[in-house]
């Protein structure tokens, strides 16, 4: 099966091994929009709401209407913790070889506590992140199709 | 909630545990085996027969329990009047699977419920080879977390812990005491499965696992299996064993916390275990305050998660979980002994449940770090998938 090891863009620090994310309807929009540099949530059609991570009724209202909402990569840093890359065997070095999964509060979302479970790439030193900091998105490409929604240091 | 149905109506009258050992010890016996191994002796020690045994009940999220039913068709039972399987988080599911059985013998539907989990780590690793498992897609729980590579469930406790320190100036020497100190209760308790003694080089010494947790932070992978028997406070009168009653029971969440994320990271604290409205809803229900507990037995996947649990149970304010174990007031001397069988740390991981048969050892007064005259005892699930809280017991 393809592995995101395998996704073109080699400029970040980003975990090897992990498999390629769902392609359901409710999160397929999301990756695509990724593989286009693009942030999109969805937005419940009745209420107004944003709501993460993906369901098929909204967890405002209850509605099944939703569509898909591009808005700012803009967030601030909640939280991360950096992780041995047990995939990459050669080199165990901290941290070449570590990568980090972060939680980013997005600022354009209509609601509250709109945690996303992330990347900060391009950081290459523990040191370097920091609770509290300024991203934005920097999405990561995986192959034509797909993408995911990493961010960076602004 | 002043006028709580369930108050005292039902008590644990019988605990057991099979061996415990570490990770592949036990892999023949399987979790079936070890199960019923942990009710017979849960039996045993509540002086009833098995065939007295007319409901069970159980928690969790994957294969590595048995359901009720199987357990059931294993047992010389008469009549099988109750079922149900909590499916949840971890030990997320205990406080629901022991309130299941409660309000089933308090209002008389059964007369006698086990309660059990079981675990056999050699084929279902937390935290191993995960990504192997997404061979087939990934479970829409985790679909926004694991092509990120959050996959270990220490990485929930971390991303908390990380943000702890941030607020509040938490250390991971903090963390070190506190899994020094289980050490040190687990090294007074025969049944623990580590009891080799731990000094704060071997805990900043041992391998980084998610930043800022290390491997002496995390929990164990074990094989095992413990259980408890609920009567009715009525039916429990006829029994020779003193009963431990079920004093109150509370799950309710935190806004957020219901999220479609297993790791609920949508709260609007991140550095807390999620429990502060369960504690509220629990100390209202039981008409007592975190003052009134002698014994606290939290939910420990890792260290800084009982830092967390201190803070939402009430023992101490928000940030102060850090300087509360530094000043020893987790200790058997301190403000809310914690932890005193050893806990999934250095005692056993079987997702709390031996958190509750030690509680009932306390109350009893059989404990290996007996608590002096312990009346009440609080279990607390950990960070996770819903339905968590607590479960209040006093003798």
């Amino acid at each position: 099966m393809p592995r995101i090891s395998d996704c073109e863009d080699k400029s970040v620090n980003r975990p090897g091994s992990m498999p390629l994310p769902n392609t359901n309807p409710v999160e397929l929009g999301m990756w695509q929009a990724a593989a286009k540099g693009v942030l999109a949530i969805q937005r419940c059609a009745a209420c107004g709401l944003h709501r993460y991570p993906a369901t098929i009724a909204c967890c405002h209202c209850g509605s099944f209407d939703w569509n898909w909402d591009e808005i700012d990569g803009s967030g601030a840093l909640v939280s991360f913790s950096w992780l041995p890359d047990h995939s990459r065997k050669d080199d165990n070095d901290w941290p070449s070889s570590w990568y980090n999964v972060a939680i980013v509060k997005l600022e354009s979302a209509n609601i509250e506590n709109a945690h996303m479970v992330t990347n900060i790439v391009n950081v290459w030193h523990p040191g370097e992140l920091k609770v509290g900091q300024k991203v934005r998105l920097h999405c990561v490409r995986l192959n034509d199709d797909l993408g995911l929604p990493c961010f960076e240091l602004v | 909630m002043d006028d709580y149905w369930l108050r005292d109506k039902a008590c644990i009258v019988g605990i057991g545990n099979s061996a415990y050992s570490k990770r592949g010890k036990q892999h023949s016996e399987g979790t079936l085996k070890l199960s019923l191994l942990a009710i017979r002796n849960a039996a045993q020690d509540a002086g009833i027969e098995l065939g007295e045994i007319d409901g069970m009940t159980t928690f969790c999220f994957d294969s590595n329990t048995p359901g009720s039913d199987k357990v059931m068709g294993n047992l010389p039972i008469k009549h099988c009047r109750y079922t149900s399987t909590v499916w949840g988080g971890g030990g997320s599911g205990l406080p629901t699977a022991l309130a299941n059985a409660a309000m089933a013998v308090a209002t008389g539907h059964a007369n006698c419920v086990a309660v059990f989990r079981s675990i056999v780590q050699e084929d279902y690793r937390m935290g191993g080879a995960m990504a192997d498992l997404f061979a087939d897609g990934i479970p829409p729980s985790v679909a926004h977390t694991v092509p990120f590579g959050y996959i270990l469930p220490p990485t929930i406790y971390a991303l908390r812990a990380q943000r702890h320190m941030a607020l509040y100036g938490t250390t991971t020497e903090d963390f070190a005491r506190l899994a020094i100190h289980q050490r040190n209760m687990a090294m007074n308790n025969p049944d623990a499965v580590l009891r080799k003694p731990m000094t704060l080089e071997d805990h900043q010494s041992s391998r980084m696992i998610s930043d800022p947790l290390r491997m002496f932070d995390c929990c164990q992978e074990n094989d095992g299996a413990a259980a408890v028997m609920v009567m009715s406070a009525e039916r429990a009168r006829d029994l020779d064993v003193k009963p431990v009653f079920i004093h109150a029971i509370a799950t309710a969440n935190v806004p957020g916390w219901t999220s479609a994320s297993v790791y609920s990271e949508l709260t609007s604290d991140i550095g807390t275990a999620g429990h502060r409205v369960a504690a509220n809803e629990l100390y209202k229900r039981a008409g007592l305050g975190p003052e009134d507990i002698d014994v606290a037995e939290l939910y420990d996947g890792t260290s800084a998660g009982v830092l967390l649990l201190l803070e939402d149970w009430g023992f101490c304010g928000r940030g102060e979980a850090g300087p509360f174990v530094r000043d020893g007031q987790i200790g058997l001397g301190g403000k809310i002994p914690t932890n005193t069988h050893g806990g999934h740390l250095s005692e056993v991981y079987l997702q709390g449940i031996n958190h509750l048969l030690e509680a009932v050892r306390q109350l009893r007064g059989t404990s290996h770090n007996q608590v002096s005259n312990a009346e009440t005892a609080l279990y607390s699930s950990g960070v996770g998938w819903p339905p968590g809280g607590g479960i209040l017991l006093r003798r």
